[in-house]
């Protein structure tokens, strides 16, 4: 225990750290307060149709879009915020139904499909097929409310929060053994009782905790700033209300999708947390570990902006990687899936596997790694 | 307690660092001497556990110290050339970090820090951060870090290095009163940080054990191949082309030299008593450290 709380605190003395956290914290919060005009007025709007969606909710909006679309037609019309506001909200009601209307074709299109799988005896296909329309018959666009907090929210993770942990993760970690290195501090290390294993064992566990505290940090943020702002309505709206997820088959609310997306997040984090380490470990300097580390991160992301994603191979493989597993989307977005051993894998658990894969790999490498560490 | 080196062998690429050194270590102070380059340090870093032979091995009480891993270390404090720290850790933080790796309790470390501290003489300075003290405070510090664990054995490579005359004595009559019921390895090419408290030197040069043997024994091997020369200021030049020339005094009736020579350098010479940095200058030929 003693090991981790040195860890920490040489992970926490860094003041680049602390310069860089509060620049990026600081850009984001002026990002966010500076784009809230009507805000209060939009809520205000939504109060008035908040709630289950029903049948004489759905013709009322339907009148109001009407009204409000043959108000365009006249001249010199210029709508105030108020109008505007109701249009967002009977859109929305009125994305809720296509929501479901596609939804029924898609289930339409899979019964043809699952048929023809079975007709050519791939079953494995015909399985996969069937769960996609098992969850999708399960989806159901049944409320409205103001849900722009966890929409934002939703999507912070994926652009924002990624942001933040690679940044923070690569500035508190890239020197978390190169720096034991430079200062030689190293010699005492290797040459200490508790300084191969269970040092390495600290350093993981360090990385491990720093990854969570930066996560929870800009979420600490990210729900604090957004619940200020925008209010703490939405949360049990079905994520479809998300452009990004407007095809996804997951039945999942706001709420329930947040939890799950910081849980893999987080996972993937401490995994490239782990993989930091082991990167240090072999690196003898610092700038050399973080840019390496950094070249890791970003490589799914440069990839995915020069090369062709219309190849199947490359797309898959992108999917899985690291950085793409804290993004999140990718694994939710469509309904993407494998057969394994008679079972049908979804996405979600093959992210999560090899988020797995890859910490255990990087603790046994990093554990490996020490043991062998010699001072030439 | 018994370290035994048996043809310990280190390469790195197509030089050899240490080159197949034989020898046994028991209790007492070992004073490792040799130029910059000899493998003195390399040697010192495989003892320290930090770095492996490429061939041979290293064994305490007939155990293969790679194998015995953590029991080894437990038993080691390790001080190396060039000692490290973090700037912004305060003296006392720093020894309780090493103190932590070393498995030491938080009570016992609390105790031994302040014991320490105050050998180094640090107590002043317990406070301040590593960064701001002077080499010499540094190596005080690496010298307490070292004997946190009351090491059985302590390996020490140049540790006067940076240190007063006075901390250098401080240090050497430490080493002294410690070595009593341990191993305590010093390498150095200092010539008197060994001379009064080495029970044996080891000599190396070029990554070889050239000679191990205790330091009256050293110096009778060359008993008869130190002279001195009364000579005439413009001759001076000619002995140092020919001649191990180690000190030159000014004297009333003209120069006085001592040289290191198998043969009678002159017919004045005479053969005079051999210290310890008549040796080093016989076998390496660069100047003699003070």
């Amino acid at each position: 225990m003693s090991l981790i709380k040195w860890e920490l605190v040489k992970i926490f003395k860094q003041k680049s750290l602390y310069f860089i956290g509060i620049f990026l914290f600081a850009w984001f919060a002026y990002v966010l307060f500076s784009n809230t005009s009507g805000t209060g007025l939009t809520r205000q709007v939504y109060k008035e149709w908040e709630g289950p969606l029903t049948a004489e909710k759905i013709d009322r909006a339907a009148k109001v879009n009407e009204e409000k679309s043959a108000s365009f037609e006249q001249e010199e019309f210029f709508p105030d915020e108020r109008f505007m506001a109701e249009m967002a909200v009977v859109e929305n009601i009125a994305q809720s139904q296509h929501i479901e209307m596609r939804r029924d074709e898609k289930v339409q299109e899979l019964n043809s499909r699952i048929s023809a799988a079975e007709a050519k005896g791939n079953g494995a296909l015909a399985d996969r097929l069937e769960l996609e329309k098992q969850m999708l018959n399960e989806l159901e666009m049944n409320k409205i409310a103001y849900y722009r907090g966890p929409l934002e929210s939703v999507d912070f993770v994926n652009v924002f929060g990624l942001m933040l942990t690679g940044a923070l993760l690569l500035i508190g970690l890239a020197g978390i053994y190169s720096n034991e290195h430079s200062s030689g501090v190293e010699n005492y290390i290797l040459s200490a009782k508790n300084g191969r294993t269970a040092t390495m064992r600290a350093k993981l566990a360090a990385a491990a905790i720093f990854a969570t505290v930066v996560v929870l940090a800009w979420e600490l943020f990210n729900l604090g700033a957004r619940a200020i702002v925008y209010g703490t309505s939405g949360w049990d709206l079905p994520i479809q209300y998300s452009f990004k997820y407007f095809s996804s088959p997951y039945s999942f609310t706001f709420m329930e999708y947040h939890l799950i997306q910081l849980a893999i997040h987080l996972l993937a984090a401490i995994a490239f947390a782990c993989l930091i380490v082991v990167v240090s470990t072999l690196a003898k300097s610092t700038v050399v570990s973080f840019f390496v580390s950094g070249f890791l991160f970003g490589l799914p992301i440069l990839a995915e902006s020069i090369m062709d994603l219309n190849v199947a191979w490359v797309e898959n493989t992108l999917r899985y990687t690291l950085t793409n597993i804290m993004k999140v989307e990718g694994l939710f977005m469509q309904f993407k899936s494998v057969s394994a051993f008679g079972n049908v894998v979804m996405a979600p658990y093959i992210g999560v596997a090899a988020a797995v894969v890859i910490l255990v790999l990087s603790m046994i490498l990093a554990r490996f790694l020490i043991e062998k560490k010699q001072i030439a | 307690m018994r370290v035994k080196l048996e043809d310990v062998t280190k390469v790195f690429g197509d030089k050899r660092a240490v080159d197949g050194v034989t020898t046994e270590l028991t209790n007492g102070v070992y004073g490792f001497l040799g130029a910059n380059g000899s493998g003195k340090t390399t040697l010192m870093r495989m003892l320290a556990a930090v770095s492996r032979p490429t061939s041979g091995t290293i064994t305490l009480n007939g155990e293969d110290i790679g194998k015995m891993g953590d029991r080894y270390r437990d038993m080691l404090g390790y001080l190396p050339q060039h000692i490290g720290y973090y700037k912004h850790f305060t003296v006392e933080k720093f020894l309780a970090y090493i103190a932590s790796l070393k498995g030491l309790e938080k009570k016992t470390a609390a105790v031994k820090i302040t014991e320490l501290i105050e050998m180094v003489n640090l107590t002043d300075k317990r406070k301040t951060k590593m960064g701001k003290l002077s080499g010499g405070m540094k190596q005080r510090v690496g010298i307490a870090q070292a004997l946190l664990n009351d090491p059985k054995i302590l390996i020490v490579d140049e540790p006067t290095a940076g240190l007063d005359p006075k901390e250098r004595i401080r240090f050497r009559n430490l080493l002294a009163a410690i070595a009593k019921d341990r191993i305590v390895l010093l390498s150095t090419h200092i010539v008197s940080d060994i001379e009064y408290i080495a029970k044996e030197i080891l000599i190396m040069k070029d990554g070889r054990l050239i000679e191990k043997d205790t330091p009256q024994n050293l110096v009778h091997h060359i008993e008869r191949k130190v002279w001195s020369v009364n000579a005439e200021e413009a001759e001076v030049p000619a002995y140092q082309a020919n001649y191990k020339v180690g000190n030159i005094s000014r004297q009333m009736d003209g120069i006085q030299l001592r040289i290191i020579s198998e043969e009678k350098p002159a017919v004045n010479a005479v053969n005079v008593p051999v210290n310890l940095e008549d040796l080093y200058l016989y076998y390496f030929d660069e100047e003699v450290g003070a």
